[in-house]
């Protein structure tokens, strides 16, 4: 019982202190306010770490499930997250040989500055499979796209009016030129990105990245439209 | 008199070859005709190109028809979901996103 009630209290605790030092979404972390005491920061620490290294793992399935990644890119973000993997448990274990507050506060801002696993590492796993297979589409749409036309031909030379059908066809290739013109080169951009103290100029760097894997997942979505409208013009 | 019996049976026997012979040369033309006069059936080559999924298009025999491209639809249909999933997971910061 009495065993219960402690583990309870230090899961509170722990609860308690990550409310405490959760940082809202993207903030620049300002150095986070730890317990007074030596042993609930160190709870907090460690149970910040572990939050880290759960997330590091799923983005790990999530690399590993994603057929579409170039062979360059995957062996990228695996060695990243095999690296921070290690780094982050080698940093809990310092944690928990810690002596004083200071050396605790130290680690806790190692954990942050030295990793970025949130702010940085989890969207650069989640772009570059994006853009990667933003990529695939735009050389999917872009086979679509001739088939496509030698159909509208053939329907022509029968006497089938294609007006719209052509019509549709050069927005196809339109939006799917846009889409291969967003996505070029975003996925290397955002995996240049280094961690460090300063999250606003993380922030920064990750947000044109976003804006444009976005802006090509829109284009490709018209050029899909385009092409299922033709699809059932001609059909 | 069995030398009249001999003329008889020499005489016979020519005329059945005569006739042998005759009916044999008609034949051989008769058949000779007939092949030439019967029609040689074309030799018939079949050619497919792309789907022959009647569609309605009319595709003036070239074999090109907006179901070729179905696959790659299909294919870019399921490539932009798991581009949803990644874009959506990608802005669901977890709540200690620092």
């Amino acid at each position: 019982m009495k065993n219960t009630i402690r583990v309870a209290l230090g899961c509170g605790t722990a609860v308690l202190g990550l409310v405490l030092t959760s940082a809202p979404a993207f903030a620049d972390p300002s150095p986070s306010p730890l317990p007074a005491r030596l042993d609930a920061a160190k709870q907090v620490v460690t149970a910040r770490i572990d939050g880290r290294l759960a997330t590091l793992h799923a983005l790990n399935t999530a690399v590993s499930a994603a057929q579409h990644l170039t062979s360059a890119h995957k062996a990228t973000l695996t060695g990243l997250l095999q690296s921070d993997e290690s780094g982050l448990t080698a940093l809990k274990t310092k944690v928990s040989g810690e002596t004083t507050l200071a050396g605790v506060r130290a680690d806790d801002q190692s954990m942050v500055n030295d990793y970025r696993v949130y702010l940085l590492v989890a969207p650069k796993v989640r772009l570059t499979i994006a853009a990667d297979l933003e990529t695939t589409a735009v050389t999917r749409l872009r086979t679509t796209q001739d088939k496509l036309s030698a159909a509208i031909a053939a329907a022509k030379a029968a006497g089938k009016d294609t007006t719209q059908a052509e019509a549709d066809l050069a927005d196809l290739k339109t939006q799917t030129d846009a889409a291969s013109t967003a996505v070029t080169g975003q996925a290397d951009a955002v995996l240049a990105i280094q961690p460090g103290p300063d999250g606003t100029a993380i922030q920064n760097q990750v947000k044109p990245v976003r804006d444009a894997v976005r802006t090509g997942r829109t284009d490709l979505r018209k050029a899909l439209a385009d092409a299922k409208a033709i699809r059932g013009l001609l059909a | 008199l069995i030398l009249g019996d001999m003329k008889r049976a020499l005489a016979t026997a020519v005329a059945l070859g005569t006739l042998c012979a005759v009916l044999l040369t008609g034949c051989g033309r008769a058949e000779r005709r007939a092949a030439h006069d019967t029609p040689v059936p074309p030799v018939t080559t079949t050619t497919t190109t792309g789907s022959t999924t009647a569609n309605g298009v009319g595709s003036g025999g070239t074999g090109k028809t907006a179901s070729d491209a179905d696959t790659d639809i299909s294919d870019t249909d399921g490539l932009l979901n798991q581009l949803d999933t990644q874009v959506n997971a990608d802005g669901q910061p977890a709540a200690d996103a620092d």
